[in-house]
């Protein structure tokens, strides 16, 4: 395990679409230090060694989901993976599997985004002007956020559609991170449009074409665990198939406030 | 939900195939164990002389539904999912649906003919 004074091997996988046919691996020496995670690296060869080495990277701390790499074989968030856990002193970078590569490690993740867009992905209310325009507050229930709050932490990195065996071999599969999304959906107690959701999650390369190998929700770094939203989705479509859409219950909507409180003050600030 | 109540009936044809090749073995395999009576049952006479009974007909019969769409809804799965083109899947569809209904009426005449010689 590399500790502070050691330096490691980075292989990291090159490929400009415009000049090169294949793709190929280039080795960097990393010096190394305490809690150094491999966005920190890639960071230090951009900075360092090589200033046109592509990667995607935004928030820094697993929340944006721009970081998704293949990494000593895995699919995992740059930032969020120190060396360290790797316990290994050659660290091998490449882009996501399953998803076209722009640059070097930036893969296109487009064809996941329009997958999860055609699900739906937002509240579908029967009344279309509201869905737009919504005027009311809806109540919900602890144990109703509950049924969807664990599906909801997706941050679209892609990590699962890398893992997927389905997804490798069926380009049209619409991958765990859409079908988990629509479940998430589905069980939402202020949405309308599991029915129409679910037709589109059972098409030719829908929810039925998830194997249940689980390689989705143990490689997800947000803990959402698609593969069980999968099943979950699927026992909804068998629902519906044996006993028709199944409409979940009114939300009760909060009542118009009568009077409009005057917000407290904000205290002038004091410190000098 | 066309597709969602295919793939509950290809569930449910495993049950049925577990049931039925669950009765298969103990009539024809595990005679001894279970001592069924019968100690040669799967010599000619004692197979032929199931063959000509209803209830065996039936459950033949309905292996051989439950085995056929099974196996064939199975591997029209796996086919579909390697083919990218909407057109060459409805083609699939349609192979399966024609082989299957050919397959089944040429096996099913089997124990039909034999019952009702
Ligand atoms: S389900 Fe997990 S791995 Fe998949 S896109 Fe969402 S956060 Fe990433
Ligand atoms: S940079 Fe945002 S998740 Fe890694």
């Amino acid at each position: 395990m590399p500790d502070k004074e050691t330096s490691v091997t980075f292989k990291v996988q090159r490929f400009d679409p415009e000049k090169d046919k294949q793709p190929r691996m280039q080795e960097f020496i990393v010096p190394t230090r305490r809690g150094m995670t491999i966005l920190d690296a890639l960071l230090y060869i951009k900075e360092n060694l090589d200033g046109t080495l592509a990667f995607r990277t935004s928030c820094r701390m697993g929340i944006c989901g721009s970081c998704g790499m293949y990494i000593n074989n895995y699919p995992r968030l740059a930032c969020h993976t120190q060396i360290a856990e790797l316990e290994s002193a050659v660290v091998t970078v490449k882009p996501l599997p399953n998803s076209p590569i722009i640059k070097d490690l930036a893969v296109d993740l487009q064809p996941m985004f329009d997958k999860h867009k055609s699900i739906k992905p937002y509240i579908v209310q029967e009344n279309k002007t509201e869905e737009s325009n919504l005027t009311h507050e809806y109540v919900q229930k602890p144990e109703e956020v509950e049924e969807y709050e664990q599906f909801s932490y997706c941050i679209k990195c892609g990590i699962c559609v890398a893992a997927c065996p389905t997804s490798a071999s069926d380009a049209k599969f619409l991958g765990p991170q859409a079908l988990g999304q629509a479940y998430r959906y589905c069980a939402d107690s202020r949405d309308a449009g599991s029915a129409e959701r679910l037709t589109i999650t059972e098409s030719n390369h829908g929810a039925w074409r998830c194997h249940l190998a689980g390689a989705c929700s143990e490689a997800c770094p947000k803990g959402v665990d698609p593969g069980l939203a999968i099943q979950l989705l699927k026992n909804k479509m068998a629902k519906q198939a044996l006993a028709g859409p199944q409409k979940n219950k009114k939300v009760a909507i909060y009542p118009e406030p009568k009077e409009i409180k005057p917000r407290v003050a904000v205290p002038p600030f004091t410190a000098k | 939900m066309l597709k969602t109540r295919m793939q509950l009936l290809f569930y449910l044809s495993a049950i049925g195939l577990a049931v039925f090749l669950g009765i298969h073995m103990a009539v024809q395999h595990l005679n001894n164990v279970l001592a069924t009576g019968d100690t040669a049952p799967t010599s000619w006479l004692s197979m032929i002389g199931r063959a000509t009974q209803n209830g065996w007909v039936v459950i033949y019969i309905l292996m051989l539904v439950f085995g056929l769409y099974h196996g064939l809804y199975g591997l029209r799965g796996i086919i579909i999912e390697m083919t990218k083109s909407d057109k060459a899947i409805n083609l699939v569809n349609r192979i399966f649906i024609v082989g299957g209904i050919i397959i089944f009426a040429w096996a099913a005449y089997i124990p039909i003919a034999l019952a009702t010689r």
